[in-house]
């Protein structure tokens, strides 16, 4: 069981962010939007409160200047009837008392603020009373009141000296009186309107107040279940360093078992080949002696026997010895450029004999110079050494195997060399083919026909290839033949390396920056992304994108949605780019 | 015979003319007024000026011996433009020695009383009015003196100093 589980690590990392995050729950949130309302009512109460100060203010205002003028006639009017009683108690003149009644006139013609005069206030009665206080003064003799009239004018004077005062109070009262009420009104309703300004005042502390503890309490146990959740992090990254230096020194342990193998492999393979060989020389050398001599019938099997194993033998240690050295081998490891062309033609030259003895003819014709690769000579010799080989082995007399060669390219522009050995062999049964490239792995046909082999054959040969970038798939027809595709890259200058080298990074970034991008700076990103993806190979795209960007550019006011629409494609383009560059990489 | 009855008519109309000119028992259109105004005595006094040192009294002909221009204004009280005949109050203030640091005591025939600073009132500019389109000024409508005050006035709508019926201005 593997201690290194991601989907766990990645779970666990999403409970700690779940854990150390900051949370509020129902209540609160509940307790927040009260807040919120409330304070919306406050506002409105407050702005209501305010209108109807205002309102009020403006009333005041409208009852001052009445006010005024009704405090004025009071005034003139007891002026008017302190006058005539002092023209009754003989100590003013007539005109006197006749300039008191003009001015009380005076003010009773002024006009209010709400444009009416002060005399229509009035009760009729007072206007009466003032009437028969003129008609009094108009039957009265001018100057002075003689001592013998007083008594006969203060008999007449007096009722309508009260009357003008008890009017005159009246008037005051019935002003008061309606003063009074609107005032008292609107204290009522600035009354209310305090009161639901204080509640709403009231419960708006209280509501943050209890906010304010509760989210303080939540918050304080976030904390701290976030900490326990860090520390148990810490112990859990703690853990597996330890395990991750457990591994490395297994790791270690098993590398350097795995080099003592293969040395192992190696000089017991070299021990058995030199003996071998050396049996194999004297078993040739002892056949043509008995050849020379007269033949013994009984030995000549035995020896033939012998010499069959003998050779079996040996191209078994040959083949553990190569897949030995394969393994041990790195990537690149003595790279020259390899001429494909010539190389076949080397092996079939080494492989003539064998094919023109079962009246084989292979069929092979390429132009040198054209089909270059990178790669080591002697293992893509070998390659082709096993793969014509087998084809040679397998397929019956005067049959024929095919090898062409032809460059590819793929749609991102990287070239490639395929090559096809087709026979006309027993073929491979269906089952077999996807083992076909496993170690010491022997097709059931062959092993039914006693074929010899040893089963290494394939997988070197994926090996290899696999050492040089490339595959190498069969498809294969029971009774009808084989056919072997090869695929190698083709050897690249130094420019296309550089940016075969480079293109996923290029892809990368400009993914970011499209990412990253704005209303503003898309058109000029992606004009310059399309250029850039297109020198690195990706033309389809890159001259899209630059499509893209055109459109955006002659565009006069670029719209969200436009934008949106332009980054999404964009996007979409190079995670295409990205996706071939997998494929190809498969 | 027609002569002697048109030299008649003119006579009776001049004399109503000259008696209108010195008695303020004019017509009053006020609503609210009241009768006729006995006729004043003779040689009456409307207008008492006084400072610390001087004391000065005003018969109505005296009044219209002062320099005096013409002041329309919106009248306040009655809430309509009206022309005066006035004499400023800086005039009377120099007639009698009032200094600008006197405080300044206007008194009405029915005891109305404001007070300020003679630098307040002439700052105010304010006017003493003595006649309203020509005419003299009824008692029932603020006469037969008044104090106004013209429209670009800070006291133009501070309605306190607009003494009606002025009997006196006196340093307090």
């Amino acid at each position: 069981m593997p201690f290194w589980n991601q989907e766990q690590e990645f779970d666990r990392d999403i409970d700690i962010v779940q854990e150390t995050r900051f949370r509020l729950n129902w209540g609160q949130k509940s307790l927040g939007v009260l807040m919120v309302i409330s304070l919306f009512a406050f506002g409105i109460t407050t702005f209501v409160t305010s209108r109807q100060s205002i309102s009020q203010a403006r009333i005041l205002s409208k009852i001052e200047a009445p006010a005024s003028s009704i405090i004025f006639t009071q005034r003139e009017t007891l002026v008017y009837v302190a006058r005539l009683s002092e023209w009754l108690a003989g100590s003013v003149d007539r005109r006197t008392v006749q300039i008191a009644r003009a001015l009380l006139a005076q003010r009773l013609n002024v006009i209010d603020a709400d444009g009416t005069p002060v005399g229509s206030r009035l009760n009729p009665s007072f206007l009466a009373s003032l009437r028969d206080s003129d008609q009094l003064l108009a039957t009265a003799p001018s100057g002075m009141l003689s001592d013998n009239l007083r008594s006969h004018f203060l008999a007449r004077s007096k009722p309508i000296i009260d009357s003008i005062l008890l009017n005159s109070r009246a008037l005051i009262e019935s002003y008061q009186h309606a003063v009074d009420t609107q005032v008292r009104q609107q204290v009522i309703v600035r009354e209310r309107g305090a009161r639901i300004n204080l509640g709403l005042l009231i419960w708006l502390i209280l509501i943050n107040l209890i906010l304010f503890f509760w989210v303080g309490y939540t918050t304080r146990n976030q904390y701290r279940r976030g900490r326990r959740a860090i520390r148990e992090e810490n112990r859990v990254l703690l853990q597996t360093r330890e395990e991750l230096m457990l591994t490395q020194e297994s790791l270690t342990h098993v590398q350097s078992l795995n080099q003592a193998k293969n040395e192992f492999i190696s000089t017991v393979n070299h021990e058995l080949r030199t003996p071998l060989t050396s049996i194999i020389g004297y078993i040739g050398l002892i056949r043509r002696k008995l050849e020379k001599a007269s033949p013994i019938q009984e030995v000549e099997p035995l020896i033939n026997t012998l010499h069959r194993n003998a050779l079996g033998l040996l191209d078994l240690v040959e083949g553990m010895l190569s897949i030995s050295h394969l393994d041990a081998t790195d990537t690149g490891v003595n790279f020259a450029k390899i001429d494909l062309a010539l190389n076949i033609e080397s092996v079939l030259f080494v492989l003539e004999p064998s094919y023109l003895e079962r009246n084989i003819s292979i069929d092979f014709a390429a132009p040198k110079d054209e089909f270059i690769i990178d790669g080591n000579y002697g293992q893509i010799s070998q390659v082709f050494m096993n793969l014509i080989s087998n084809a040679i082995k397998f397929s019956p007399q005067r049959s024929s195997i095919s090898i062409t060669l032809k460059r590819q390219v793929f749609e991102t522009q990287i070239p490639f060399i395929e090559l096809h050995v087709s026979d006309q062999g027993i073929g491979i049964p269906p089952q077999d083919i996807p083992q076909l490239f496993t170690r010491f792995f022997r097709a059931s046909n062959v092993v039914s026909e006693q074929m010899p082999g040893t089963g290494l054959g394939l997988a070197i040969v994926q090996k290899i290839l696999l050492l040089h970038g490339g595959n190498i798939t069969v498809t294969s027809e029971l009774g009808l033949g084989t056919d072997f595709e090869i695929r190698l890259p083709e050897a690249l200058s130094a420019t296309d390396a550089l940016i075969t080298s480079r293109r996923d990074s290029v892809l990368q970034r400009s993914t970011s920056r499209v990412e990253d991008s704005t209303l503003s700076d898309i058109t000029a990103i992606a004009h310059e992304i399309g250029g850039a993806i297109g020198f690195y190979t990706f033309i389809d795209e890159g001259r899209r994108i630059l499509e893209i960007s055109r459109d955006l550019g002659k565009k006069s006011v670029l719209a969200d949605s436009d934008f949106q629409q332009a980054k999404n494609e964009v996007l979409s383009l190079l995670q295409s780019a990205r996706n071939r560059i997998e494929n190809e990489d498969k | 015979m027609r002569p002697i009855r048109i030299s008649t008519l003119i006579l009776i109309i001049a004399l109503s003319m000259t008696n209108c000119s010195t008695s303020f028992a004019a017509k009053s259109a006020n609503p609210y007024g009241a009768a006729a105004i006995d006729p004043p005595a003779a040689n009456e006094v409307i207008l008492t000026l006084s400072s610390k040192n001087a004391m000065k009294r005003y018969r109505f002909e005296d009044l219209l011996k002062f320099k005096s221009s013409t002041l329309t204004i919106h009248e306040p009280f009655v809430k309509k433009n009206q022309s005066f005949t006035v004499i400023p109050l800086k005039t009377l203030f120099t007639a009698v020695g009032i200094a600008g640091s006197d405080t300044v005591q206007t008194k009405a025939l029915n005891d109305y009383i404001y007070s300020n600073s003679a630098k307040a009132f002439l700052a105010a500019g304010g006017y003493l009015a003595i006649k309203r389109d020509g005419q003299a000024i009824p008692y029932d409508q603020g006469g037969p003196i008044r104090i106004i005050f013209p429209n670009t006035s800070k006291w133009s709508i501070f309605l306190d100093p607009w003494n009606w019926s002025l009997m006196s201005i006196s340093v307090k």
